[in-house]
């Protein structure tokens, strides 16, 4: 049986794909970073992003008043609002990375170290699983990320620990200021993951 | 120009179908009419005339037939009214399902054999004689059905809508009963005027049930009475014309009191819907 | 303390009409005190025949089992007389039912005389004005108290009729799906009333619109074919429910 709120639904749920695929799309072009173009790139996939989540909070309202969700309903139509902004912010930092590294006048070659590295790739494969977990509505996923999350933020602290011993020059700020970012993408992804379990379980 | 001949068509029809009617009652009025412009308006009070002596009135009658109809009704409100209210509040029990079954058997049960085992009973088991009350007994028992299922209809359904109001209003019995007469009351009153004008017309059991001398006023509750119906079938079969002329204008003061009751009951009717 | 704060509290009840088991193993729910408690649930589902246990206005059917318990105040109703527990516990029902050929005055003056609860004219005056200004319905009606209450729309009726059961000074009053025949402004000032009227009384309220559930009350419960499916605060019922009958319920899946 298809509700009316059902078809409503879909279009949310439409606008929730397609941001999910410019956030990993955002991540992608990183690994690929070519200065300029790429920060241009990057500009324009969170500006659409933030227009896309725009457009999701105004057909959230138009749910709110016209098929006044309930339950599960409700959570989904809440957390979505949530999920969009969090899908937004995550390619607005991928754009600060490009930016921090532009301005820099750094290639990412030139001073990235094993440990970045791996941590790009981590958080990529975290917001991979991200994305899967909003499609699937898995719970399994969810703390799985949750608990990414958390090596993430650990590997920060370390690293932080670790630059502020160091006395080197430009990649070792570009460095920790990548790293930043990458903690509060990862961050995102944890807050989606606990939206998530939100719409599946209810109360937190 | 169809659906005017249709219509024409259909208007004949209908004429013709009614036209038996509309002339009986034409006629009826006429004579009627006739009858009481000639003696005056005294028709209604004044004792019969004697065969061949000119006109008289239908005081006599008129009189008997008011008073059993009173008689009558006095017995049969208030055992239709309880019997509806017993049938009303207790719909299951086995006693309900009887009383509704006899009085709609009763509404069925041909009036000449009501009239017969009236005489039998009351006027000879009982030794009432031949009088008004004899007479109401049998009425009585013709007029319980109508009144009785006409208030039963009613009272149910004020009872439906009324039975848990009243009681969540902390109504006791009794209370919660009146309530439900009082909003049935058109209904019921709709019944007893239809019961009234019923017996008014009524032949068949007087004839066994009062005398058919038709000169006597009432002395006592136990005196001998005659009614209109009687005097009509009488003198319309007796040989002297001036008594036909007596019993066509007693034919329309029926006629007019029963189309009177039923006026009103219609009029109640649609003020109830 | 628990008695205190409770209005009714139901344990174990059954109850079957015409041998057919309506109601079916209703347990441990509590009613609390001056709050709206909504019973909601699919037609079928038991919701006004649970209502009717509560003032033992069912029993007026013939061929009603109630097995159980019921308490109100902490007394078991069944112990009690049910004109003095249907005094203290009011019901109103779907169609507006006010008596139509009685004034407006009437219609709420009947049942106090009737109980023997005004001494004299004066104090029966008093009465009706306040028991017409509780239902939010004096200013609308107070130049035609004599008035026959058919005069009224859908909406003034049923308030009139929350008017007449006011009266009584209940303490608990039992609304059975009462904005489904009213129109949607007369629906309005009903749920406004009710969030006024529960500062002094409790309100059991069935409706099977959960939204209107959702608006008014503090806790709701879910019916499903006889059964309690599950009953809480609103804001857990209508957020995040525990049972998945409840979850489709109220989002429109059943």
């Amino acid at each position: 049986m298809v509700r009316p709120i059902d078809l409503a639904f879909q279009k949310l749920e439409y606008i929730l794909k397609e941001m999910s695929i410019e956030a990993l799309k955002s991540m992608d072009l990183l690994t690929y970073f070519k200065r300029q173009q790429t920060v241009k790139d990057l500009k324009e996939i969170s500006d659409r992003l933030r227009k896309l989540k725009e457009e999701a909070g105004t057909l959230i309202l138009e749910i709110i008043v016209r098929y006044q969700p309930a339950a599960t309903d409700l959570r989904f139509v809440k957390s979505s609002l949530e999920i969009t902004y969090d899908l937004y912010r995550i390619s607005r930092y991928s754009y600060d990375i490009a930016l921090a590294l532009e301005d820099a006048n750094l290639s990412l070659e030139e001073c990235l170290d094993e440990d970045i590295q791996s941590n790009i790739e981590r958080v990529k494969n975290m917001l991979n699983l991200t994305i899967k977990a909003i499609v699937k509505r898995s719970v399994e996923l969810a703390t799985e990320i949750k608990e990414m999350d958390q090596s993430i933020d650990e590997a920060y602290k370390e690293y932080f620990h670790k630059a502020l011993e160091f006395k080197g020059g430009k990649c070792a700020v570009a460095n920790l200021l990548i790293m930043r970012y990458l903690e509060r993408i990862a961050d995102h992804c944890s807050y989606i993951a606990d939206e998530i379990l939100f719409i599946i379980k209810g109360a937190k | 120009m169809k659906d005017k001949l249709i219509f024409l068509f259909t208007l004949i029809c209908t004429l013709i179908i009614f036209s038996p009617f509309l002339w009986l009652v034409l006629d009826l009025i006429i004579k009627g009419l006739n009858t009481i412009i000639a003696y005056g308006i005294d028709f209604l009070i004044a004792e019969p005339p004697l065969p061949g002596d000119g006109l008289g009135g239908i005081g006599t009658v008129l009189e008997g037939t008011l008073f059993m109809v009173l008689i009558a009704s006095l017995i049969s409100i208030p055992i239709s009214l309880s019997t509806a209210v017993y049938v009303v509040m207790n719909e299951r029990s086995k006693f309900a399902f009887l009383f509704r079954f006899l009085t709609e058997s009763l509404l069925e049960f041909p009036t000449i054999i009501i009239g017969i085992s009236v005489f039998i009973i009351f006027a000879k088991g009982l030794k009432l004689g031949l009088n008004g009350i004899t007479a109401a007994i049998a009425l009585s028992i013709i007029m319980i059905p109508y009144t009785t299922i006409q208030a039963i209809e009613n009272m149910k359904q004020s009872r439906d809508k009324y039975l848990e109001t009243g009681y969540a209003l902390g109504l006791s019995d009794s209370n919660v009963i009146k309530l439900i007469v009082s909003e049935g009351r058109e209904g019921v009153i709709t019944g007893i005027l239809i019961g009234m004008a019923k017996i008014f017309g009524e032949t068949a059991p007087l004839l066994f049930t009062t005398v058919t001398s038709f000169n006597i006023f009432l002395k006592n509750l136990f005196s001998p009475v005659s009614a209109i119906p009687v005097l009509i079938f009488e003198y319309a079969f007796s040989p002297y014309e001036n008594w036909h002329d007596v019993a066509w204008g007693a034919s329309l003061t029926l006629m007019f009191i029963v189309i009177v009751l039923f006026t009103l009951t219609r009029f109640l009717i649609r003020r109830k819907i | 303390m628990m008695e205190a704060s409770n209005a009714f509290e139901i344990y174990n009840l059954n109850v079957w009409i015409e041998e057919k088991h309506i109601l079916k193993d209703i347990d441990n729910l509590q009613i609390p005190k001056n709050k709206i408690f909504s019973i909601m649930g699919p037609s079928g589902s038991g919701k006004s025949t649970f209502l009717k246990v509560l003032n033992r206005i069912l029993e007026l059917k013939n061929r009603v089992k109630i097995s159980g318990v019921v308490k109100l105040n902490g007394e078991d109703i069944f112990k009690m007389d049910p004109v003095q527990l249907r005094r203290n516990v009011g019901i109103v029902f779907q169609q507006p039912n006010p008596f139509y050929h009685m004034s407006i005055f009437d219609n709420i003056a009947y049942a106090l005389k009737a109980n023997g609860f005004v001494k004299n004219k004066r104090e029966l005056e008093e009465r009706v004005i306040e028991a017409l200004i509780k239902a939010n319905l004096y200013d609308e009606v107070k130049d035609r108290l004599k008035k026959p209450a058919s005069v009224l729309s859908g909406g003034q009726q049923q308030r009139l009729v929350i008017a007449r059961a006011l009266a009584l000074k209940p303490q608990v009053l039992l609304l059975d799906e009462p904005t489904s025949q009213i129109d949607v402004v007369g629906a309005r000032k009903i749920e406004e009333l009710l969030l006024n009227l529960k500062e002094q009384l409790t309100i059991v309220l069935v409706s099977h619109i959960p939204q209107q559930a959702a608006r008014i009350s503090d806790y709701a419960a879910l019916l499903y074919d006889g059964r309690l499916i599950e009953w809480g605060p609103s804001e857990r019922i209508f957020t995040h429910p525990q049972n998945e009958l409840t979850e489709k319920f109220v989002a429109g899946r059943l």
